[in-house]
């Protein structure tokens, strides 16, 4: 009974002093201009773990800015959204969040605006016609409008470099048919192609690496003049990759990405990956917190989008990039 | 005047929820001392429907709890109901077959529930998390991972009926929420199926042969469990217009936590529906008050963990002091 009372006690003094160290940031500190940043999923994902971490480090680089970061664990809109609506709540000077559900944010994002609280959407943009649109103030990520005619381009132009003409035949892997961003970046890929009269298909390889292997390794059977092989993401890369080493056609089909992983950087360094695009997550992150504070501070107002890609990767920067994997999680 | 406040001292003491109601005061006191945001209509309007969405599971928890059965598959099942409406709508099914569709799938996974735990004699958080596994594995099969959205602009009536806006901030489901906190609170306690789900939870042998037949009481429940469910998938749909798959995770986690914090024994037999209500309210006064402070989202789960632990304590050694003296 003692060790009950002793303990009770301490465990309320532990919240009691948990909730009253919060109160130099909140009722008594200097104005601080307040950012939250919302993105749809959070530290257990490794891709916003670098996000976050970044969005900290340059946020502690400016003394008068305060940074909320809140998240779900792992990707949830709903979550996502119920930690927007409370952050509205709390009438900030800014969010900066990720449109992972136009339609479902629309309502609290322009009650946000409409009461004066900056929004930058990273990452993720509303892809919806320009008159639907959520009217943040910009969108700071990968255009994805241009992602695959820059793989496309780049790719082409190195494959005439090295063979002196044009691929006979190319494949678009996409692992997700109807996801908007994929099939923004497969179109891109199409359209440069058809300007170089390339052979072009796309496949739907699904999510699952194993299946991915076998339906490329069919349409390479099929078609075994297919010398390019673009996937749109490491769901669809890692297995293209498998698939070339297994054939032994290094250097003889060639692949080309979007999005990277250590398996993907592992491929550029060993000649199977020509070309990767990358949209710099760490950059996302560091550009809307200081986008965010140039706005509040000076008035500057940022232009309606912030490319931080199609960044191209190749063996010749791959040393770069490798620096920004090591000191920022992630590239 | 001091024998009347002797006399409401123990009606509190002898309420299951008396120590949520303290915690939940106490949470509301530093909330608002750290943000007085947390007083703004628009922040208490927000917490009423986070509230609902995690206190329509809690109410049907509990009552399951109570007759001494758990349901590890409410989360799944609420994002099973969301996604199978959803489809049904955006593939033009009128929208109150739709809901009559979805409700009863998830009502026919309740009645699943309670035959295997009844026939088998498992026990009914294996059965149950089992459940909640494989419907999980279905919905990320069907929807390969990602989102399902209604396609058209304005959601069907029969989902706006249950969740859609009012002034003020204010949905549907917060009122949805309150009604189905006092119509179970009312067959709890004034019914005899009440008694008889308390007996069930309390003392099953006695039950029996004292005449209650605590199988039927006990499928009742699980049906009414996934019912509650399913409900918080549909206030989700008319707030979000969205689902996906992996919506309402963790879910049945915090019922059961909202129902334990508001009086419910772990052990059946003991509880009150109002205690949910009030556990669900603070659970969800807990993801306010971080984010509306700045302190880490990280620490939701912590702090709610602590809570419980606090809560129990309080009730283990201040309250039980109290009922000794003043009952």
């Amino acid at each position: 009974m003692r060790y009950l009372k002793l303990v009770s006690i301490l465990a309320l003094a532990f919240f009691l002093t948990l909730g009253l160290s919060f109160a130099p940031t909140t009722a008594f500190a200097q104005k601080k201009f307040v950012v939250y940043f919302i993105p749809h999923a959070g530290m257990a994902d490794p891709f916003w773990a670098t996000q976050i971490k970044m969005a900290k480090r340059v946020a502690a680089l400016l003394p008068d800015l305060e940074l909320r970061v809140t998240a779900p664990e792992t990707y949830s809109i709903k979550k996502q959204l119920d930690y927007l609506m409370a952050a509205i709540a709390a009438k900030p000077d800014a969010i900066i969040i990720t449109i992972s559900d136009a339609k479902a944010m629309d309502k609290p994002l322009r009650k946000a605006i409409k009461e004066g609280i900056l929004v930058i959407a990273i990452n993720i943009e509303d892809y919806r016609p320009p008159d639907k649109r959520i009217p943040y103030i910009t969108y700071i990520g990968m255009d994805e409008r241009i992602s695959g005619s820059v793989l496309a381009e780049e790719t082409y132009n190195r494959f005439h470099e090295m063979f002196g003409r044009y691929p006979k035949r190319a494949v678009i892997g996409i692992h997700q048919p109807g996801l908007i961003c994929l099939e923004m970046r497969s179109d891109g890929i199409m359209r440069v192609s058809k300007k170089l009269n390339i052979p072009v298909e796309k496949l739907d390889i699904t999510m699952d690496p194993t299946k991915a292997m076998e339906i490329l390794r069919a349409y390479l059977a099929k078609h075994p003049d297919t010398e390019v092989i673009f996937t749109l993401g490491p769901c669809g890369s890692h297995p293209a990759i498998k698939l070339i080493k297994e054939l032994g056609a290094k250097g003889k089909i060639i692949h080309a990405c979007i999005d990277l992983s250590p398996k993907i950087l592992e491929a550029i360094k060993e000649g199977i990956t020509l070309v990767a695009v990358s949209q710099q997550p760490a950059f996302q992150a560091a550009q809307s917190v200081y986008t965010a504070y140039l706005y509040l501070k000076y008035g500057i107002i940022p232009p309606k989008i912030i490319p931080t890609g199609p960044t191209v990767v190749t063996k010749e920067n791959l040393s770069v990039i490798l620096r920004q994997v090591k000191t920022t999680g992630g590239a | 005047m001091r024998k009347a406040l002797s006399s409401l001292l123990r009606l509190l003491l002898l309420r299951y929820e008396i120590t949520c109601l303290l915690t939940l005061i106490a949470l509301f006191a530093i909330g608002g001392y750290l943000n007085r945001a947390l007083f703004d209509y628009y922040t208490l309007s927000t917490l009423l429907t986070f509230s609902a969405e995690v206190g329509i599971i809690a109410v049907g928890v509990a009552f399951l709890m109570i007759s001494g059965e758990f349901d590890m598959s409410v989360g799944a099942v609420g994002a099973l109901t969301a996604i199978s409406f959803i489809t049904l709508i955006n593939s033009n099914l009128p929208g109150f077959l739709a809901l009559l569709v979805s409700i009863g799938l998830a009502c026919a996974i309740g009645l699943i529930n309670g035959l295997i735990t009844i026939k088998s004699g498992a026990p009914s958080f294996i059965v149950t998390l089992a459940t909640a596994f494989t419907i999980r594995g279905i919905l990320l099969i069907v929807t390969g991972g990602f989102p399902v959205s209604y396609k058209g602009a304005i959601l069907p009536l029969s989902v706006r009926i249950l969740g859609g806006s009012l002034p003020f901030g204010l949905r549907l489901s917060a009122i949805w929420f309150v009604v189905a906190v006092a119509v179970m609170t009312l067959v709890l306690e004034f019914t005899r199926y009440g008694n008889h789900v308390f007996a069930t939870g309390g003392n099953p042998t006695v039950a029996r042969e004292m005449g209650v037949n605590t199988s039927r009481v006990k499928l009742i429940n699980f049906v009414l469990t996934s019912f509650f469910a399913s409900l918080s998938g549909l206030f989700i749909v008319a707030r979000l217009m969205s689902a996906d798959p992996l919506l309402l995770t963790g879910a049945e986690l915090e019922g059961i936590a909202a129902a334990v914090v508001g009086g419910c024994s772990l052990l059946g037999g003991y509880g009150s529906i109002v205690g949910a209500a009030l556990g669900s309210v603070l659970i969800s006064l807990i993801r306010v008050t971080l984010t509306l402070t700045g302190a880490p989202v990280v620490w939701y789960r912590s702090i709610v963990g602590g809570i419980l632990v606090a809560t129990a304590l309080i009730d283990a050694v201040i309250l039980r002091k109290l009922r000794q003296k003043f009952l």
